[in-house]
């Protein structure tokens, strides 16, 4: 059966308010099931899946133990990546903005099952016109990363898996472990500083991001020490603080390195499939859809006898 | 600001504050105005001729059967399929939870075939589970209206005109109370519509099917008064053109319009744009003459129409009264030695001398004497509803934005008696909104959020309450509760019309207000309210048929006049 785009959304939206999740969270995190859909293929199978523990979901489990201008570490170890997922965006959006560059660092359970829809996270910071790099690891899917950068009329986008976290994920766990947040050099520039000569890039801030990306599809060492969870870096390639040209450094590198992508995503290719599936509506297996829907309902009050007298009390009267 | 004709041109400054026009009371006065959908939508098929012919028909002698009506734009085709019931009148509800029906029917793109219809004959009937395809861009219900269908069946099969005095009195002789779109149960989105689409409108969709169940009705009296006499009459065209469509709105609509604050803006901006610039016109005497024309039709309307109107609205005694008070000052303006236009002087003293209600038909009725003003205006009102946090905003814009675009929300007392007696929530049955009273009633745990005061407020504080400055970002980490405010005030901050200054949770709250607003927004006539939370009414009297299509119709058709054999067909 065919479900319109707008169900796909509504559906989802009302399964995680029946949940317990406040509504622009649940909104959101529909909306990361959407992309699910549209990107993937798998929004609607993998919110089937999450059904049994959407109960136990808590926005309010968040934490944060340590914060300063443009690092945030977020431990949401017992909860999936998605709960974490539009706090950590909107930090590193945030401090992207302020200062040129937002990292998140998030723990999660380690039987998450939304780590595949995290590439939402990266396709709203490009929404807002950010460079953006998803680093994740755990949860039963394989590790990743997302690469996103803002073009019309939606974002590109890549990703890779990999068998092991990534270089970067790795590096960057090491440094919010050593807890250097507040060094005078920021985390990327820690984990992205060789000392080697370069001549690829003319400026500092295109070699730091060529290097942060080149390491991100590169699995780690196995002796590497990466808990479950994900790294979110926003990059505001318009910010003084970065010279050169951060947006050419992504794209040259999508390009360059297409066939170490388990997938891409150009805007053509995603505005006709958004097309398609505004046009016909999107595939759901019936049982897949009868569960959903099911779940959904319990947003709505039960029949009672004042159903038969009117919209309300004296209302209708 | 001087008088023009440049008609584009208009004086921001003269468009209303929003501390006026968006008060409950003042929208409920809101009339149909030349940018209500059903208008321009009835623009379009006159301007393009649209054909619509009945092209399967498959009714027994009660009426029980399908029907198919085509119509045929320039550019595509569409059907509209018919399933006929005839439902007892105890069935005949008009709420959503109702389970029989006079009719089902659904509008799709290209052909209804007989595979579509068999389908959706299975489909309709389920109003939560069942399935459009994505050809079909609506869903709707009706019933026969229990007092002029019969009458007008019975008249016809006598061999007679009904009494148009009696039908006048509804107006229609199918009411309508649902209209499932926009991807509801899988029916196509209105996105997915490209520009050239005839319905890429708002509500085009919609109000073409109010229009088609206009004239299935018509067609379903004339069926059945046949089959059941050789010497039956068919109803008579001007009878036909008299009458319209009924149609039954409920509390839904409040819903619909707290959570569509940009579409509404949008709506509403269009509409005060267009009067601000015909405020601005220094009209010629055959526009005066013109104006006159219509304000004598519309008093003539007002006065015949006999509805119930309640003390909610203003009785139609007394809109007509209003109208003829402009009427006779229309002279004295016209005399006085003034600078400002003549729209400009006449809007102002209908401002201080006359009803609301009366006061925005004479806005309406300057539009239609004024199309130009609306140039342009129609494509303003198809929107996106895009929206997201901004979460690089500072704690101290946003809580200066809530303070200074919110201060409405802010001074409502919520600890005053009765000012959150309600909460809002939908039953199973078929999604249909309710109302509890708090305290009182299960299924509070249920009620979702439609106070959009009350969370502002509550924004407010935690926004007081906070420690130091920062960000969106990190004040919603600790707040999640707020994320769904926060965007929404980020999002309208710049839209003056987006917010209605209400609180639905109050006891002395009355919905009709926002179902009378809505109403009008889609272009309805005739309201008449069956309770605060219920409004009847009828659209398209006085539309051409679908033989007025085809011959070149005129383009204005407000406000018809009772056919003039009306007499004579009484005394038959």
């Amino acid at each position: 059966m065919r479900l319109a785009v707008r169900e796909v959304l509504q559906l989802s939206e009302r399964c995680f308010s029946a949940a317990g999740l406040p509504e622009g969270v649940a909104r959101t995190a529909a909306e990361a099931v959407w992309w699910s859909e549209l990107y993937r293929g798998t929004g609607l199978t993998t919110l089937h899946a999450l059904l049994p523990s959407l109960p136990e979901w808590d926005r309010g489990a968040l934490t944060t133990t340590d914060r300063n201008t443009f690092v945030s570490i977020v431990d949401g170890s017992g909860q999936p990546s998605l709960v974490s997922a539009a706090p950590a965006v909107d930090l590193a959006c945030a401090g992207a903005t302020r200062h040129g560059i937002g990292l998140v660092h998030a723990a999660t359970t380690p039987d998450d099952g939304t780590v595949p829809m995290l590439g939402h996270a990266a396709y709203v910071a490009a929404e807002r016109g950010l460079l953006s790099l998803v680093l994740a690891t755990g949860g039963t899917d394989r590790p990743r990363t997302v690469i996103s950068r803002p073009d019309d009329p939606h974002p590109v986008m890549a990703e890779r898996e990999l068998d092991a976290p990534s270089k970067s994920h790795a590096a960057l766990s090491a440094v919010v472990r050593s807890g250097a947040l507040d060094r005078r050099d920021n985390p990327l520039t820690q984990v992205s500083f060789t000392g080697a000569s370069e001549t690829a890039y003319g400026t500092a801030g295109e070699r730091m991001l060529n290097r942060l990306l080149d390491r991100s599809v590169a699995p780690s060492d196995d002796d590497s020490d990466v808990q479950s969870g994900f790294v979110h870096v926003c990059i505001d390639p318009d910010h003084p603080r970065h010279s050169g040209d951060l947006r050419r450094v992504v794209d040259r590198f999508v390009a360059d390195r297409e066939a170490d992508f388990t997938r891409t995503f150009t805007p053509a290719e995603i505005r006709d499939r958004a097309g398609t599936a505004l046009d016909r509506g999107v595939d759901v297996e019936e049982t897949v859809w009868q569960d959903i829907f099911d779940r959904s309902s319990e947003v709505l009050a039960p029949e009672f006898e004042g159903s038969y007298r009117g919209a309300g009390f004296n209302i209708n009267e | 600001m001087a008088p023009n004709r440049g008609t584009n041109r208009y004086d921001p400054n003269q468009l209303r504050d929003p501390a006026e026009l968006m008060q409950p009371g003042r929208l409920a006065s809101l009339k149909q105005t030349r940018l209500s959908f059903a208008r321009m939508l009835m623009d379009k098929m006159i301007d393009e001729a649209w054909d619509v012919r009945v092209t399967r028909t498959n009714l027994d002698e009660r009426g029980v059967g399908r029907v198919v009506y085509t119509i045929d734009t320039p550019d595509r085709v569409f059907s509209f399929g018919v399933f006929s019931h005839a439902s007892g009148d105890d069935a005949n509800t008009d709420r959503i939870i109702a389970e029989d029906w006079d009719m089902w029917g659904f509008l799709c793109e290209g052909r209804a075939t007989p595979d579509l219809m068999d389908s959706q004959f299975e489909e309709l009937p389920h109003v939560r589970e069942g399935r459009a395809t994505s050809d079909i861009l609506i869903w709707t219900r009706a019933n026969r209206s229990s007092r002029f269908f019969g009458h007008v069946v019975d008249a016809l099969a006598e061999g007679h005109q009904p009494d148009v005095d009696f039908c006048a009195r509804g107006g229609y002789l199918m009411r309508s109370s649902g209209y499932y779109g926009n991807g509801l149960n899988g029916t196509k989105e209105f996105k997915s519509m490209d520009g050239d689409h005839p319905l890429a409108k708002p509500y085009f969709a919609q109000m073409l099917t109010v229009w088609l169940l206009r004239i299935f009705s018509f067609d379903l009296a004339d069926h059945v008064a046949a089959a059941r006499s050789d010497d039956a009459a068919t109803l008579d065209h001007d009878i036909k053109r008299f009458m319209g469509t009924g149609n039954s709105s409920g509390i839904g609509i409040v819903h619909y319009l707290t959570n569509h604050p940009q579409l509404l803006h949008s709506w509403l901006r269009a509409r005060e744009v267009a009067l601000a610039r015909v405020k601005t016109i220094d009209p010629t005497p055959e526009e005066v003459d013109r104006f006159r024309t219509v304000l004598d039709r519309a008093e003539r309307w007002f006065t015949a129409d006999e509805c119930d109107t309640k003390e909610y609205f203003l009785s139609k005694d007394e809109i007509a009264a209003g109208l003829e008070r402009a009427e006779r000052r229309m002279e004295h303006l016209r005399e006085d030695i003034d600078t400002d236009p003549l729209w400009t002087r006449l809007c102002a003293w209908a401002a201080d001398a006359l009803e609301d209600e009366t006061e925005e038909l004479i806005y309406s009725l300057l539009l239609d004497v004024h199309p130009e003003v609306c140039s342009g205006l129609a494509e303003s009102m198809t929107v996106s509803e895009r929206s997201d946090v901004i979460p690089e905003m500072t704690l101290e814009t946003l809580a200066s934005i809530v303070t200074a675009d919110y201060g409405w929300a802010l001074d409502i007392d919520f600890e005053a008696p009765g000012a959150e007696r309600y909460f809002w929530y939908r039953s199973i049955d078929s999604e249909e909104p309710r109302l509890g009273i708090r305290g009182e009633h299960d299924y509070e745990e249920y009620g979702f959020p439609i106070d959009i005061a009350r969370q502002v407020q509550a924004l407010h504080a935690d926004l007081t309450a906070w420690n130091g400055t920062g960000t969106v970002a990190a004040f919603l980490f600790d707040h999640p509760e707020h994320r769904s405010i926060v965007e929404r005030v980020q999002t309208v901050r710049d839209l003056r019309y987006a917010e209605i200054r209400a609180n639905p949770l109050d006891a002395d709250f009355i919905p009709l207000s926002y179902i009378s607003c809505l109403k009008a927004i889609w272009g309805i006539q005739k309201a008449h309210p069956k309770s605060q939370g219920w409004v009847r009414g009828t659209f398209y009297q006085g539309a051409p048929l679908p033989d007025d299509l085809r011959n070149g119709a005129e383009s204005y058709w407000l406000y018809p006049s009772k056919p003039r054999q009306t007499e004579r067909w009484r005394e038959q």
